[in-house]
């Protein structure tokens, strides 16, 4: 049985509308992140489940409607994007906060938060005051604290969008550990496209106020289910072509600026049909000009410009058509060169078609 | 840079000498109320404590402090409270008038002291409505009600919803996360606004005197002193009020916040 | 959800109390300055005497503007110092500025009255000024500052000097030090950087300064009332007479009712001449 059911939640502030009609399940234990652009609505889907929010439409957690549950009686731990540490409460005391509200023994809510200052690797800090703690301190705590209730699940508002670059990668990698050592079920919200690749089990993209796609990182990236997908997660060059034929599982198309290519698809195209497909920038080939490509797909162009990032290279090459395609690769090139692009037809994903 | 440094000490000593200025009235008032004769001359002819000894003779000025001092307490504690519930619903609420209800409660800042007191008179003479007190009391709670506003808004809108929130989904009711977060993070603004609603309605006196028939308040009493009377008898009581003014700053200031006064 | 609703209203409710009282005697008053009057009464009935009476006489008139150009100088005068001491303030370290700012509160925590009454001390026949004048024989004779425009103006000075301070100081306090350090790197002189730049960006803490002291010396009543003795009235004064002595209630009502209206143009007028100044300080 899933852990979070909503079911058609719309949500509008005046006349502008939120969400519409937004509909997820999420399972017990799973690690789930929304990514979205600012504005697509995620925030408030959290705030609708913490209960921080009205709406319209079914809210079932754990199987019951939770249209008249208050938020304090929810039990579902939140980590809010400022963290919302109490200033007059010191590490233990913002920790233990929930558990004195549930009138524990003294000596139980000093075990348990020293269980959780162990595990989020915050010994020592247990009588400091938030102020004196740095961001990612203060993360901790605030992870802390909402998980000493024991939660039904566990929300967490861009938690990392506050910290340093390095900081946040050792975050991910212990974030994802402690999730999968209290096995609570999670759900996250953010817009930062690697972090949701990198953390979540299942991933929910939004944006506008519905849902584009759900899928694990790999389903996602790789078979983006349509345009703004294949362009907020990672790079994607889009083009336009036309269906000449279909054979078998293969798709012979015309680019909008004539050549020929050959892409893959699972479903049958009605010739003649307009597509538009992506190709990921890591997935072309750089070649010099007129050398035959090993490749079943191939464009010519000049190279634009060649930006120099370490272990590798992002490359704008310009093609016929009016387009600029953007490349990842490790080969080197010189702003000015001609140079053949090419690309496998099962590195490319068609995004629209045609058919209905 | 020498020549900034010379240009601030320039700076300073006009800036002190100034300040210099404003201090030395007081100064001649607490001298002549040391006066030993019924003379009000400074330097003071003789020190003598016998002015504030008088004061207790004074059962006027005892009867018009013991107002004052109620009226002030009162006004300050209702103020207080009821602009911390008008703060509730300003911060955490969303509604249609927001910005209206703001400027309502902020309205009689506007209104000049002579116009509030005359409206007051000639409304309860309207209505028969003779009694100080209540027409004092009623006056008091809405000249310092503004004031309180100020303060405690600002410190409630200083204290992000998420922090009740997050007390919220911790287990706290909504009431229990109010006091136990909110208020601790707002106290300094409760205390704040209950001064300034304290001295405001200490010291009120425009629009206290249109109201004084049974009783009378301590500035109007001090007022009328110093028209009619001829002893330093109301320096004393003046100098005894600017004493505990400069001790409760001197005190606040030790222990409390020092920023505040710093200028800010 | 009608919960929130009938909570907001119940938070409310309190300070709606509170303002409708305030607004009711408000209101009843331009209603009885609309009153027939005269000495302890209030008639029936609908009538534009009152104001008429007012507005057509000279001698009416003259309080309003003796008013207008009494707090106008001195309201000058108190910004001159007040930015004085503001700026001495700002460019001084924590210590003083904790001392300077001690005095100043002080002031503001003292009954209007009581220093008001230490000013009277000061500048009367006996008082201090005189002697020192008279002691360095600077004068032959004491001069009379009490019970004349004078000492009221120096009182009306005195007494607005903490509004002043405050929110010029406020308002230095903002101006970035970055922008003093590029106009001196660009080669201004420490004149000219004051003039330019310090000065204009501390315009809007002028202005805030100077709407609320004019007001306050506008309807003044204790200044004029103790220093001016009854030879400098001021609008205050006037009101409090006719209503206090005279028992003329719906004449003072009417009266107040103009002040009203006026220290509402005065404050608009003040406001847009002082957005017009610093219309370059918005982003």
């Amino acid at each position: 049985m899933a852990l979070v059911e909503l079911q058609n939640i719309r949500l509008s502030y005046g006349n502008v509308e939120v969400l519409k009609g937004v509909s997820l399940r999420l399972e017990s234990a799973e690690f789930a992140a929304v990514l979205g652009p600012s504005g697509c609505g995620k925030t408030s889907l959290l705030r609708i489940i913490a209960g921080f929010s009205e709406y319209t439409g079914t809210l079932r957690i754990d199987g019951q409607d939770v249209a008249n549950l208050p938020p304090h009686r929810r039990n579902i731990g939140i980590v809010f994007q400022d963290y919302a540490l109490f200033p007059h409460q010191t590490v233990e005391g913002n920790i233990g906060y929930g558990l004195r509200l549930r009138s524990l023994p003294r000596s139980e809510i000093r075990d348990r938060v020293g269980a959780l200052l162990d595990l989020l690797k915050l010994n020592g800090f247990a009588a400091r005051y938030p102020e004196h703690l740095s961001g990612g301190q203060r993360q901790r705590v605030a992870i802390a604290r909402a998980l000493a209730i024991e939660p039904k699940m566990l929300l967490l508002d861009e938690p990392l969008s506050a910290l340093d670059k390095k900081l946040r990668e050792e975050m991910q990698v212990e974030l994802r550990q402690i999730q999968k050592t209290v096995g609570i079920t999670t759900l996250f919200v953010t817009h930062d496209q690697e972090e949701a690749l990198a953390l979540a089990d299942s991933v929910i993209v939004m944006t506008e106020g519905t849902i584009r796609q759900v899928g694990s990182p790999a389903e996602i990236y790789m078979r983006p289910a349509d345009a703004f997908v294949a362009e907020f997660i990672g790079q994607s060059n889009l083009f336009n072509a036309v269906v000449t034929q279909m054979r078998g599982n293969d798709v012979l198309a015309r680019l909008d600026s004539g050549e020929s290519i050959v892409l893959k698809s699972d479903a049958p195209i009605n010739p003649r049909s307009p597509i538009v497909f992506s190709v990921r920038p890591e997935r072309l080939r750089i070649g010099k000009h007129g050398e035959s490509a090993s490749l079943e797909n191939a464009l010519d162009g000049k190279i634009q410009h060649v930006i120099f990032m370490g272990s590798h290279s992002q490359v704008r090459v310009a093609t016929a058509g009016n387009r600029s395609i953007k490349v990842q690769t490790s080969d080197c090139c010189r702003e000015g060169d001609d140079v053949t692009l090419s690309w496998n037809s099962w590195d490319t994903v068609i995004l629209s078609s045609g058919m209905s | 840079m020498s020549v900034r440094k010379t240009q601030h000490l320039g700076m300073r000593a006009i800036g002190g000498a100034l300040i210099l200025v404003l201090v030395v009235p007081i100064v001649v008032l607490i001298g002549v109320s040391l006066n030993s004769g019924v003379e009000q001359v400074f330097p003071p002819r003789g020190l003598s404590l016998r002015w504030y000894e008088n004061l207790a003779n004074r059962s006027g000025f005892v009867e018009a402090a013991r107002l004052t001092l109620m009226l002030a307490v009162g006004s300050a504690l209702v103020s207080v409270l009821v602009s911390l519930c008008a703060s509730v619903a300003l911060t955490r609420f969303r509604f249609v008038g927001h910005d209206v209800v703001l400027t309502l409660l902020l309205s009689p800042l506007i209104v000049p002291q002579v116009v509030v007191g005359m409206g007051f008179l000639v409304t309860l003479a309207g209505l028969g409505i003779f009694n100080s007190f209540i027409s004092l009391a009623l006056l008091h709670c809405v000249i310092t009600l503004p004031f309180t506003v100020r303060v405690v808004l600002s410190a409630m809108s200083g204290v992000p919803n998420s922090l009740e929130q997050a007390a919220q989904s911790l287990g706290a009711t909504p009431l229990r996360a109010f006091f136990q977060i909110t208020i601790p993070q707002i106290a300094p603004g409760l205390a704040a606004g209950g001064i300034f609603a304290f001295v405001t309605s200490f010291e009120n006196f425009t629009a206290s005197q249109f109201l004084v028939w049974d009783r009378t308040t301590l500035p109007v009493a001090i007022y009328t002193s110093v028209q009619t009377e001829n002893d330093p008898t109301a320096t004393a009581l003046s100098s005894l009020i600017v004493l505990a003014v400069v001790l409760f700053i001197a005190i606040f200031n030790r222990f409390v916040a020092k920023h505040m006064f710093s200028g800010g | 959800m009608h919960n929130k609703k009938l909570l907001v209203a119940a938070l409310l409710l309190p300070g709606a109390a509170i303002i409708a009282v305030f607004i009711a005697m408000m209101a009843s008053m331009v209603r009885y300055s609309f009153s027939p009057g005269g000495v302890s009464v209030i008639g029936e009935g609908f009538t534009f005497d009152n104001y008429w009476k007012f507005l057509s006489s000279w001698f009416y008139w003259s309080y309003l503007f003796g008013s207008l150009r009494i707090s106008l100088y001195c309201t000058f005068i108190s910004a001159v110092i007040g930015y004085s001491i503001a700026y001495a303030m700002y460019r001084s370290g924590p210590r003083t500025q904790l001392i300077f700012g001690a005095i100043l509160i002080i002031q503001l925590f003292t009954a209007y009255v009581i220093r008001t009454y230490a000013i009277m001390l000061l500048i009367g026949k006996n008082g201090i000024i005189n002697k020192t004048l008279l002691g360095l024989n600077i004068i032959q004779q004491p001069m009379r500052l009490l019970f004349t425009e004078t000492g009221v103006a120096i009182g009306l000075v005195m007494v607005s000097i903490p509004f002043m301070v405050f929110p010029i100081l406020a308002s230095l306090k903002n101006i970035s030090p970055n922008v003093e350090m590029a106009s001196a790197s660009l080669g201004a002189t420490p004149m000219r950087i004051f003039w330019t730049v310090t000065f204009s960006l501390s315009l809007p803490g002028v202005a805030a300064g100077v709407v609320i002291v004019y007001l306050f010396e506008l309807t003044s009543y204790i200044v004029p009332g103790l220093l001016g003795g009854g030879y400098a009235d001021m609008i205050a004064n006037f009101i409090y007479n006719k209503a206090m002595r005279s028992f003329d209630y719906t004449f003072a009502s009417a009266a107040a009712v103009i002040t009203l209206v006026l220290s509402g143009i005065v404050v608009l007028s003040l406001n847009k001449l002082f957005d017009r100044l610093t219309r370059h300080e918005r982003a």
